[in-house]
């Protein structure tokens, strides 16, 4: 039925990196656990050591339409009108400057003339610490061009060149060539990094954007490979099809779901605050890390409890009276319940 | 006709592996062919005082190419497209790789039932990566040796310091690597392959039971001398090793690019038109699952 979904699984960040493996001389507390924050190391040039196996929570991109210039507005309607199935690494496709790759496993290791971010997807980056700067009108590529140079302890990297087939989220925020990003990183003490990133790209957005975010050493294991062994593109389904089963909803019954459900997705807490707007529910997903609103996913009736929202399930509990008490959003992953707060 | 197909899709690589091939005919005053190279480079490597690093280890970091292209690790013609090339296998009586009689018959038609793994864009696994299409850098840090590839836009990590493998039923494209330092040499222990992908275009094999071990020094400055050692009890008759020089590339501003080799990537479709499936591993093929 959410046939769509069925290819999530695969596309799931490396979350389980299970094994056991203790590291060698790191500092510990006295029960012999990873001491997260002690002083952050340092190399020999004296500036922080970012070299590490790191994490960081799932990031809810920033959706602030206001924000988007039309042509990204109508790219994004498409690209969830499509069930986001053209993102890049449904296609086994570098993810480039998406929101998600810059908290997901990594292993950084650095020289003092390169600092190499090696994702668990077997992409990389290389960001030179030489000195060199951008080029004015690089190659676009998919991973983009890095140069990187310290503030104190901060670690500023600038980074252009990137081709205009990657997002900037998983909700298909374009760009243009002329993106620029910019990463601070600030590895606070031994266990982790604070991170910052901001996205310029004049053509595509009003002004320029980003988030804060940190990253946390994931001591004591091993990071394993994760390879996209297939690309998605025998996924179905679309918000046409969706719309063609769709069945008729009595407006009463939809009011009785109107309210703000609160659950837990990859340990990142998540608000699916439903509203009706012109006879449809809209759920809105609002995660942890999102500052200006989530994504609006159109929920479309397949009977009158079950809903198709952007290729995922919803399914309403109502009590005797067919008031909804919580919404269950079905995935491939399991479904995961949200409980009504208002 | 299945074998047309078969070499057709191959061809694209195998050109621009072309495109990629040495340009000096000896390295560090030796002659490339293996056998010649590796009876020539060993003695030097004992007098060379290579480069080192801040923590006092051979200094392997740059850009680096290939000797051979990994059209077919033994000794082939040249075809469209295709190089020439000499036998990478230095310590079997005929150069060759010594399958048991069964895998021999596998390889014989290998490429008409399979789709290289390569094609299929999956990391080339180990040995493959190290004489991989394009462009190669090394970089190392006290702990690490890293090995980014600009083919398939993949890399390979080997820890120097410590830990040991990873538990058997990991199985990985890249395998599991662990390194260690033998005096210049840096030595590398590969185990946990998934057993799904091959030597070469050519469908030379192993199975997800290869144990290989790795070895890599400097001759001179500019110069790897680089040895496999092979053993697969469920493959071979016995362990054997391969040998290829990789020589640095000192193009003033040399960078690698990137290959995002899923995009457009029609090979897989072209080999399932035909009749070709995705190469399943040995143990799949001559049953028992993996």
């Amino acid at each position: 039925m959410f046939a769509a979904l069925a290819l999530i699984v695969g596309t799931m960040p490396a979350a389980a990196q299970w094994l056991d493996r203790p590291w060698p001389g790191i500092p510990r507390t006295a029960d012999g656990k990873p001491n997260l924050t002690a002083p952050a190391p340092r190399g020999p040039d004296g500036k922080p050591d970012l070299t590490g196996i790191w994490s960081g929570p799932n990031p809810e991109a920033i959706l602030d339409p206001a924000n988007e210039k039309p042509w990204v507005n109508e790219l994004v309607r498409q690209r969830q009108q499509e069930y986001h199935k053209g993102r890049p690494s449904y296609q086994c496709l570098p993810s480039g400057p998406e929101v998600d790759t810059f908290l997901g496993w990594k292993r950084i290791l650095q020289t003092p003339t390169t600092i190499a971010m090696l994702n668990d997807d077997l992409s990389y980056r290389v960001i030179f610490m030489d000195g060199r700067e951008l080029e004015a009108n690089p190659a676009p590529s998919w991973m983009g061009y890095s140069v990187g140079r310290w503030e104190g302890d901060a670690l500023i990297v600038e980074s252009a060149g990137y081709n205009t087939k990657t997002w900037l989220s998983r909700y298909g925020q374009a760009h243009t060539e002329a993106l620029r990003v910019r990463e601070v990183y600030r590895r606070r003490d031994f266990g982790h990094i604070d991170v910052e990133v901001t996205f310029t790209d004049p053509a595509a957005y009003v002004k320029p954007w980003g988030f804060k975010s940190r990253m946390e050493l994931e001591a004591d294991t091993e990071m394993l490979e994760s390879i996209c062994e297939r690309s998605s593109e025998h996924w179905v389904g679309s918000a046409a099809d969706a719309a063609r089963e769709a069945v008729k909803v009595a407006p009463e019954v939809l009011a009785r779901y109107v309210g703000v459900y609160n659950g837990v997705y990859l340990n990142t807490k998540r608000t699916i605050d439903v509203t009706l707007s012109g006879g449809q529910l809209i759920a809105r997903v609002v995660g942890a890390a999102a500052i200006d609103g989530g994504e609006m996913r159109p929920l479309v009736p397949r009977s009158d409890t079950l809903f198709e929202g952007v290729g995922l399930g919803y399914q309403f509990i109502v009590d005797e009276k067919g008031v909804a008490t919580a919404v269950v959003e079905i995935k491939v992953n399991g479904p995961i319940t949200y409980t009504r707060l208002k | 006709m299945k074998t047309t197909v078969a070499v057709l899709i191959f061809t694209a690589s195998a050109v621009c592996a072309a495109a990629q091939a040495p340009t000096t005919a000896t390295a560090a005053g030796c002659p490339l062919e293996p056998v010649k190279f590796h009876a020539c480079a060993l003695p030097k490597t004992k007098s060379f005082n290579p480069p080192r690093t801040a923590d006092g280890r051979p200094d392997l970091q740059g850009y680096w190419e290939r000797a051979f292209t990994s059209q077919d690790i033994e000794e082939h013609t040249a075809g469209f497209g295709i190089q020439a090339g000499p036998s990478l296998v230095i310590d079997t009586p005929d150069r060759k790789i010594p399958y048991q009689p069964w895998a021999l018959e596998l390889k014989k038609d290998i490429v008409d039932r399979f789709i290289s793994p390569l094609a299929s864009c999956f990391p080339p696994g180990m040995p493959r990566h190290v004489i991989a299409p394009a462009a190669h850098q090394i970089i190392q840090t006290p702990g690490y040796v890293v090995h980014l590839l600009e083919y398939s836009h993949s890399y390979r990590i080997i820890p120097t310091a410590a830990g040991s493998h990873v538990p058997g039923p990991v199985k990985l494209w890249q395998g599991d690597s662990r390194g260690r330092w033998e005096g210049n040499t840096l030595v590398v222990d590969v185990t946990n392959a998934n057993g799904l992908t091959w030597f070469d275009n050519a469908g030379n094999f192993f199975s997800d039971a290869v144990h290989m071990v790795e070895r890599f020094t400097l001759v001179d400055a500019d110069t790897i001398h680089y040895e496999a050692r092979i053993e697969d009890p469920k493959v071979y008759t016995r362990p054997w090793t391969m040998v290829s020089a990789l020589t640095r590339n000192k193009e003033p501003g040399f960078e690698l690019f990137e290959q995002a080799c899923h995009e457009g990537n029609r090979a897989v479709e072209g080999g399932q038109s035909v009749g070709l499936t995705p190469f399943p591993g040995v143990t799949n093929i001559r049953g028992g699952g993996r």
